[in-house]
């Protein structure tokens, strides 16, 4: 599964991430929650990666460890070709501006006491990227134009604007230092389907314009992400069980789960849904505190059989570059 | 099949500093019995607004029902007043409400068989063993593994799937002529998403309940609903059959928001701007300042009433309806 | 409703494209929403105006009041209200309404200094111990917890007794006690507004903790602490006066209206006005504090900012 990390922007080894569950006065450790268990996965330069999943599946905490806002409890996090895994938060303070996040929550991911333009050129100041007041003057309305937004509003503040603009604010902020990382953690899902849209084109239209850009796409909408991305990977419980190219794995989809989801998603097309067979899935998503033994999705997949319950499958290339996780495959 | 609830021209005002705002504006519709109907539009459209209203649930101030009728089974429920015995009978009796969020819905401090059980002692005036007896069985219906220990389980500790399943079987208890369900399944994961909406779809047919779908996701719409009234600024700006929507969308609004949904292989189309301010909108039609086929009578003319186009389909796009266009 | 077109390119949607005017929504005017909000009750427009009257008073003491603060009148002692002293004299033939008037100056000063030197040092602690979390915030919330259940008057009453009568020795018995109090609202305040992504944003995208802290946070807990420091004021004036009523406050022979109402309290059958007059100003000073304060809490309500309801 790991590939040639020459060239690409983000390649992840053997990610691990648990987080302590603590209790008492001494906030002594009772258990751990494996947010993360051995996700591997690559990014390439102006690529689009998609990572679909329900809520709980680990696909925030992947995107967050890429940034590393959280210190990954085991593998490796490489950015451009370097190990960032357990850099200081000096080095980081300098690999950052080369990396972004846009937030799901157009309300909270903005300083409500800053003016948009003051939150968009943020980045500008932490990393000292302009020379004068009339360079950042410059820069900052140039963001607000590539974003779709008109440079008169950088004196609003953020309540003033609607939650697509907040969403294309998040993104001029990210664009400021201009990274070839995007982690944009579920950017659509708190937007109307008319902005949805919106959004999903200006991402794709800042690529093209910039064939360095990558973005890891985090939705649990899967044809956005079908839309957006040129691969794109299934989690379940904190693992990845099925990778591949977007078109490959809807025309084909391998593995139980990710057939299950497609079909869980009701298609806006009342012939099409007609004539689709659905599967829907029995039981409730398990907690990450508590996962179940083996393959984690057994206990609510329709094709289990015995060996599932007892090893862990490991992700295999079934063909063409095309991984799956699965037993039964 | 029989007529069950006519909404004719339900307007309902709220007033802000900056002016009043006509959230839902002439709004009419209908409900066939045992019939699935949808609601669809973005978010501040007045879609719940306007379902608040028939149950006459708008908090009042600063929100204000100011004209139309909501006929159901042949009575006015606007000549009640808000908290009558009547409305309260209607209320969780004949039509009853699921809303998005299962956790704030449910007292968290009470178990969900005494929830349950104080609707049916409400509504029915049985006994509490009976009551009792009853939400078991719905709880079973509902496909709640092990009812009768979950019955005295408290909201908290169900799984979010689990706790709007009660929602579910909580709103089936009295046999409602009429389900609301508003963004029912907006907050629950894929997969279990689907679960709910098959469950809920199997309940209404088996008791023949008419269902309201208020939704923001068209593949809902396409999947489960009949007939769908889609609302845009607080109009219904275009009703019909889906088949029929789906094929051939008349208004501007309905068409973009239909290319607004990715498709494999076809570049999504957004439409440009966004929803206009609801304060103090002028008569024309809320559309105008994002329409593609705008004309200049647009500009000058209110916006006509929905009109009927064919078999089910209305619409109240003059530019369509009057031919202006070729396109 | 204005339909002013700006064509700009504006990626996402194709291309060249309108940008109606009518999109954004229209500006807020927050300090006019602030002021109609705050006043939109009697009871806090009075009590403002009393606040604003009692430091108009304090600063222009020496023209308002009739007599000096030790101007004593030694043939009018004990005298009753008449003409030339309007709510007569003490037993040191002292005007009452002058030293009540000069005694403002102590209660605000007292209660301005106390009230900024405990929200800086309680503010500070709480921003620590809500960012850092884990074993330094238990620590720091544990040890405000304990300083919380002392009552209050007897560790003033400590303080106060170690240190030098006098204002300062005031402002630090009073100060102590107030603290622990803005360490634990600030902390609280911390703690919730991390939560909000642009905390982790601000970190994402490199900023020093320090700025993350002072250009984020801090800026966004200020509305509760205003509130606090309002309602922390009457507390602070009420807490000198008791200080100064049990003899460890202000010195005498200093105009303050809790060693008056002391040394008033010795004729309070002659003179009952000697005692009640200081008394009713200290009650309508921390009462008027208390409104004011209640206005602020709910015209910097967060859930209020931005929007048109009312």
């Amino acid at each position: 599964m790991i590939e040639a990390a020459r060239g690409n922007i983000v390649d992840i080894v053997n990610l691990k991430m648990y987080f302590p569950v603590r209790r008492g006065l001494l906030k002594r450790k009772i258990a751990d929650v494996k947010a993360l268990d051995d996700v591997s996965f690559s990014i390439r330069p102006g690529e689009t990666l998609g990572l679909v999943g329900e809520s709980g599946c680990g696909k925030t905490t992947v995107g967050r460890c890429i940034v590393r806002l959280y210190r990954p409890t085991g593998g490796i996090v490489m950015f451009e070709g370097a190990d960032i895994s357990h850099s200081g938060e000096s080095d980081l303070r300098q690999i950052r501006r080369k990396m972004a996040l846009v937030f799901q929550d157009p309300y909270s991911s903005l300083d409500p006491r800053m003016s948009s333009g003051d939150i968009v050129g943020e980045p500008l100041k932490i990393h000292h990227l302009v020379k004068s007041k009339k360079e950042y003057d410059e820069r900052v309305a140039e963001l607000f134009i590539m974003s779709g937004l008109s440079p008169d509003m950088t004196d609003r503040y953020p309540h003033e604007f609607s939650g697509g603009q907040r969403q294309r604010l998040s993104i001029a902020r990210a664009l400021a230092g201009d990274p070839s990382l995007i982690v944009c953690d579920e950017p659509i899902s708190a937007l109307d389907v008319s902005m949805q849209a919106q959004i999903l084109n200006l991402l794709q239209e800042l690529q093209s314009k910039n064939d360095r850009l990558s973005y890891l796409f985090i939705s649990h909408d899967l044809l956005a992400v079908q839309y957006i991305s040129q691969r794109v990977a299934v989690m379940y419980l904190g693992r990845v069980v099925e990778i591949s190219d977007a078109g490959e794995l809807y025309a084909n989809t391998l593995h139980p789960y990710s057939i299950a989801l497609l079909s869980a998603q009701p298609l806006p097309d009342p012939v099409a849904e007609e004539k689709r067979h659905r599967i829907i899935l029995t039981g409730d998503v398990p907690t990450p505190l508590n996962p179940p033994a083996g393959c984690a999705f057994h206990p609510r997949c329709p094709r289990a059989k015995k060996e599932c319950s007892e090893s862990v499958p490991p992700l295999r290339d079934a063909g063409g570059g095309h991984f799956v996780a699965c037993h039964c495959v | 099949m029989e007529r069950l609830l006519t909404v004719s021209g339900l307007t309902t005002e709220f007033r802000t500093e900056r002016g009043t705002v006509k959230a839902v504006n002439d709004v009419s519709y209908h409900v066939d019995e045992g019939e699935i109907i949808g609601l669809v539009g973005e978010s501040g459209c007045g879609k719940s607004v306007s379902q608040l209203s028939v149950m006459q649930l708008i908090p009042n101030p600063p929100g204000k029902i100011v004209a139309g009728s909501v006929e159901f089974e042949g009575q006015d429920l606007l000549r009640y007043g808000r908290e009558s015995r009547e409305m309260c009978a209607i209320r969780g009796g004949r039509i009853s409400m699921v809303f998005q969020e299962p956790m704030t819905s449910l007292n968290p401090a009470m178990t969900i068989c005494r929830q349950m059980g104080e609707v049916l002692t409400e509504h029915l005036g049985i006994d509490k063993a009976e009551a009792r007896e009853r939400s078991v069985d719905m709880l079973s219906q509902v496909g709640i593994p092990d009812p009768g220990k979950r019955a005295d389980d408290y909201p908290h500790q169900l799984s979010g799937g689990m706790r709007q399943r009660v929602m579910v079987g909580m709103s089936m208890l009295c046999n409602p002529k009429m389900i609301i369900a508003d963004e029912a399944t907006t907050a629950l994961d894929a997969t279990i998403q689907a679960q709910l909406l098959e469950l809920m779809y199997e309940m209404v047919n088996k008791y023949h309940t008419a269902l309201v779908m208020v939704t923001h996701n068209l593949g809902i719409v396409a999947r489960y609903v009949h007939r769908v009234n889609v609302m845009y600024a607080g109009r219904i700006i275009e009703s019909g059959t889906v088949r029929e929507l789906w094929a051939n969308p008349m208004h501007p609004y309905t068409e973009g928001l239909l290319k607004c949904v990715p498709k494999l292989g076809e570049r999504l189309v957004p439409i440009k701007g966004m929803p206009p301010s609801l304060i103090n909108r002028p008569p024309t039609c809320p559309f105008l300042p994002r329409c593609r086929l705008r004309q200049k009578s647009c500009f000058e003319e209110p916006v006509p009433e929905l009109t009927h186009v064919e078999g089910d389909h209305y619409t109240t796009c003059r530019v369509r309806l009057e031919g202006l266009t070729d396109d | 409703m204005t339909t002013k077109t700006d064509s700009i390119n504006a990626p996402g949607l194709g291309g060249e494209v309108d940008i109606l005017e009518e999109q954004l929504l229209p500006p807020v005017n927050e300090f006019r929403r602030f002021v109609k909000v705050f006043f939109r009750r009697k009871i806090v427009l009075i009590g403002f105006i009393i606040v604003v009257l009692i430091v108009a008073m304090a600063i222009f003491a020496d023209v308002i009041a009739p007599f000096g603060p030790y101007e004593q009148d030694l043939h009018n002692v004990l005298a009753a209200p008449d003409s030339t002293h309007l709510l007569g004299t003490d037993s040191l033939g002292r005007d009452l309404l002058s030293r009540i008037i000069y005694g403002s100056r102590v209660a605000l000063s007292v209660g301005v200094i106390t009230v900024l030197l405990s929200a800086a040092v309680g503010t500070l602690i709480g921003l620590v111990a809500g960012y850092a979390e884990g074993a330094l915030q238990s620590v720091i919330m544990r040890l405000t917890d304990a300083m919380m259940a002392i009552p209050s008057l007897i560790l003033s009453l400590i303080v106060a007794s170690i240190l030098n009568r006098g204002v300062l020795g005031v402002v630090i018995a009073v100060a102590i006690t107030l603290f622990p109090g803005y360490i634990r609202l600030i902390n609280g305040q911390v703690l919730s507004v991390k939560q909000n992504d642009y905390v982790m944003a601000g970190r994402s995208m490199g900023s020093h903790k320090a700025r993350i802290m002072f250009r984020h946070i801090l800026p966004n807990c200020l509305s509760p602490l205003i509130v606090q420091m309002t309602m922390m004021m009457g507390v602070a004036i009420l807490s000198e006066a008791s200080l100064s009523f049990l003899g460890l406050g202000i010195l005498p022979p200093t105009a303050a209206w809790g060693g008056m109402c002391y040394d008033g309290y010795k004729y309070l059958m002659m003179r009952p006005l000697l005692s009640i007059a200081p008394g009713l100003a200290i009650m309508v000073l921390v009462f008027s504090f208390n409104m004011v304060g209640d206005g602020l809490r709910d015209a910097l309500d967060p859930k209020l900012r931005g929007t048109s309801s009312n």
